[in-house]
């Protein structure tokens, strides 16, 4: 599914690279956390996956289609298949529930299609974000407005989006940043178990590694721009809770 | 219609070429300086008063708030009606332009400062309170140290503000390039207008960069001082005739209502509809127009001269825009919106982009990262984000054109600007004064309307800029 080889990223030639020869494989299904400090270039790995950031070396691929060189109308088929879950802010505070939920969908609408909606949404429409806010667990807040949501329902709204897009990866940005603890693991809980009702491959960076640890099937760390040696399997390493 | 066209395009040859000949571009160097005289002067007096009447607000001395709802009433009376009374009572001349512009922007310096002192940081004024320090003291050890950066800062927008008037304030005999232009206009003598506008242009430009850099470096503000000082002392009004000019203000007073008062409503109607017309049309050519020229948005090539456009159509006033439709559209009322409309979708079209430039980041990637089109993403993230604020640049515009409105009135446009100033003609003082009362209400009650509905989107302060 997602597979990355000696990744390479430096904004430019005079400062050291952000990411130095990562490489990573995450399957259909499979539930992997990042745990990083912050500025370890994890973010940079998430824009490199979807094309913000342009690939100094190595390669991204998608079920075997490279992310490199891609541009416009073929970007946008590329950024279609993966799907972005980040800390908060990143719903549109004057647009209603329904609307960034199915904001997921822009990819395969043509322009007109996404204009009419705004204007007039169809009924299939409004069903289909109702489905999607069902399985995040909120489906009345169909037509509520986006800023009169409480941290927990932001992001399940967030996820509800993804799941509109139907994604082959998706990718959450410290989605539990902003949530206390026990909203955090139920945030966790959700995305796992979408990653595997789905079959979507799954790619969560966090800080608290004991959450990790319970949710997530792999965890790996980023240390100097490369995939730290410790990242294996939850089973075959004892639970190590860091300061 | 084709004849109609016919006449546009024969009456649009009139302005061309512009007169560049040496001894009128000479000649023309003087009211372009005495416009400069009259900014600087202006400036400088309504900083002083300015600062002086928001210390006296901001340290809740007695009478403070009677003198701040003084302030916010004043700057309801439109900068070139005043212009008019200081000509009656000063005589024709810079003295008028430089009175009539530091009345109104120290009224509008001071709501504006006495603003920023009531928003200071209560921390350290509290402070200095417990020391067991009076008012006075707390004010200029707490408030002004505090404020000091955003008073200048505001000082150097307002400074843009003053010349934008200056140039204009002539209109109605005060000075300047405004005199120079309204004559040119009477004397039907076209060629030297576009001469004048294109000189208008520049110096609005000029201005543009100068106002930039004293904002990037508000210590500039202080360079310029010495220029105010000059320029206060060249303007002074002729002592002389102080008897005369208190002599001309009695004659003002009391305000006398016109013989036929049912004509006043068609006039506030008239005023109304320009006002409204002209920031509805500003609406719609602006929001193409910022869409177009946000960079974030549109490629290079589109926004740069799109971006050149805006600046054209804001640096010509809208009472010049007023002139220039005149002689190819005829008068009245639609004049006025026209003018009013072309010169704020100019203002309008630049806060637009702006507000569309400064969207947060995040909501625009998730919505990329969907893989939307361009203009998808831009109709589901970039316009919904900038909405609050590009309504509230709106309301600001109308507020804006409500003044502007009466200005235009002067030049035939009609409402009751037009009927104020041909009560000036016509040496019906007392009638003239009387038409202030409803311009004054008109914009005192837009205000408060304003203020009600940034209320209820809940956008408090929106920074001018």
């Amino acid at each position: 599914m997602l597979s990355i080889r000696n990744l390479v990223v430096a904004p430019s030639r005079k400062v050291a690279p952000v990411l130095n020869g990562v490489s990573l494989d995450v399957n259909r299904g499979e539930k992997v956390a990042i745990l990083a400090p912050s500025g370890s270039g994890k973010t940079t790995l998430f824009r490199a996956i979807t094309g913000f950031v342009p690939v100094t070396s190595g390669s991204i691929t998608v079920d075997g289609i490279p992310v490199q060189g891609l541009r416009g109308r073929k970007l946008r088929e590329w950024r279609c298949h993966i799907a972005m879950v980040s800390q908060r802010h990143d719903l549109v505070d004057r647009l209603k529930v329904y609307q960034n939920v199915m904001a997921g969908a822009l990819g395969r609408w043509s322009t007109f299609h996404a204009l009419r909606f705004l204007l007039w949404p169809l009924q299939e429409e409004l069903e289909e974000a109702e489905h999607a806010l069902a399985r995040v667990g909120i489906p009345k807040k169909l037509h509520a407005r986006t800023s009169d949501l409480s941290g927990g329902e932001h992001q399940r709204v967030a996820i509800a989006r993804a799941l509109v897009q139907h994604p082959l990866v998706l990718l959450a940005d410290e989605p539990v940043a902003s949530l206390d603890p026990d909203l955090s693991g139920q945030i966790l809980a959700l995305l796992c178990s979408l990653a595997q009702e789905n079959g979507f491959a799954l790619l969560c960076s966090l800080h608290q590694p004991e959450l990790a640890y319970k949710y997530f099937d792999r965890i790996i760390r980023i240390e100097d721009g490369k995939i730290s040696p410790s990242g294996q399997r939850r089973n075959s390493e004892k639970v190590e809770v860091s300061a | 219609m084709i004849s109609g066209l016919e006449s546009m395009f024969s009456q649009l040859r009139n302005f061309f070429p512009p007169d560049l000949s040496p001894v009128y571009l000479k000649a023309a160097l003087v009211p372009l300086f005495e416009t400069l005289e009259i900014a600087a002067a202006a400036t400088f007096l309504a900083l002083i008063i300015g600062l002086l009447v928001s210390l006296y607000i901001g340290a809740r001395l007695p009478g403070a708030r009677l003198l701040y709802a003084l302030l916010a009433s004043v700057r309801a009376l439109p900068d070139l009606t005043l212009a008019i009374f200081c000509v009656i009572i000063l005589g024709l001349g810079t003295a008028a332009g430089v009175a009539a512009l530091t009345i109104f922007y120290s009224a509008a310096m001071g709501k504006i400062f006495a603003d920023l002192f009531a928003s200071a940081d209560p921390g350290p004024v509290e402070a200095l309170r417990s020391t067991g320090a009076g008012r006075v003291v707390v004010t200029f050890f707490g408030l002004l140290p505090l404020r000091l950066n955003d008073l200048l800062t505001y000082g150097a927008y307002e400074f843009e503000s003053v010349i934008r008037a200056a140039t204009i304030i002539g209109a109605v005999g005060a000075g300047g390039l405004g005199t120079e232009l309204i004559g040119s206009v009477n004397m039907a003598d076209y060629r030297r207008v576009t001469t004048l506008v294109i000189m208008l242009v520049i110096v609005v430009a000029v201005v543009d960069r100068v106002a930039w850099l004293v904002r990037r470096y508000p210590k500039l503000l202080l360079v310029f001082a010495n220029c105010g000082v000059a320029a206060v002392w060249v303007n002074r009004p002729e002592m002389l005739a102080l008897r005369h000019s208190i002599e001309r203000f009695r004659s003002m007073l009391p305000p006398k209502a016109p013989e036929h008062l049912g004509v006043v409503p068609g006039l506030v109607g008239e005023t109304l509809l320009m006002a409204f017309g002209g920031t509805l049309l500003a609406i719609f050519l602006a929001m193409p127009l910022g869409l177009a020229a946000a960079r974030n948005l549109s490629p290079a090539v589109i926004s740069f001269p799109v971006r050149r456009f805006l600046e054209f159509l804001r640096a010509i006033p809208e009472v010049v825009w007023g002139l220039l439709l005149m002689g190819v559209a005829g008068l009245g009322p639609r004049i006025g919106i026209m003018a009013l409309g072309l010169h704020s979708a100019g203002a309008l079209g630049k806060l637009f982009a702006e507000s569309l430039e400064n969207v947060p980041p995040e909501p625009v990637m998730a919505m990329t990262s969907t893989g939307g089109t361009k203009i998808a993403v831009a109709s589901f993230a970039h316009l919904p984000l900038a909405f609050a604020p590009m309504m509230v640049h709106s309301l600001f515009r109308l507020e804006w054109n409500m003044r502007a409105a009466t200005v235009v009135g002067m030049i035939s446009a009609g409402g009751i600007g037009q009927a104020l100033f041909d009560a000036q003609q016509l040496f019906h003082y007392q009638e003239m004064a009387w038409f202030l009362i409803p311009t004054w209400a008109m914009i005192m009650v837009t205000d408060l309307i304003n203020t009600r509905i940034r209320k209820y989107w809940k956008v408090s302060e929106v920074t001018v800029r």
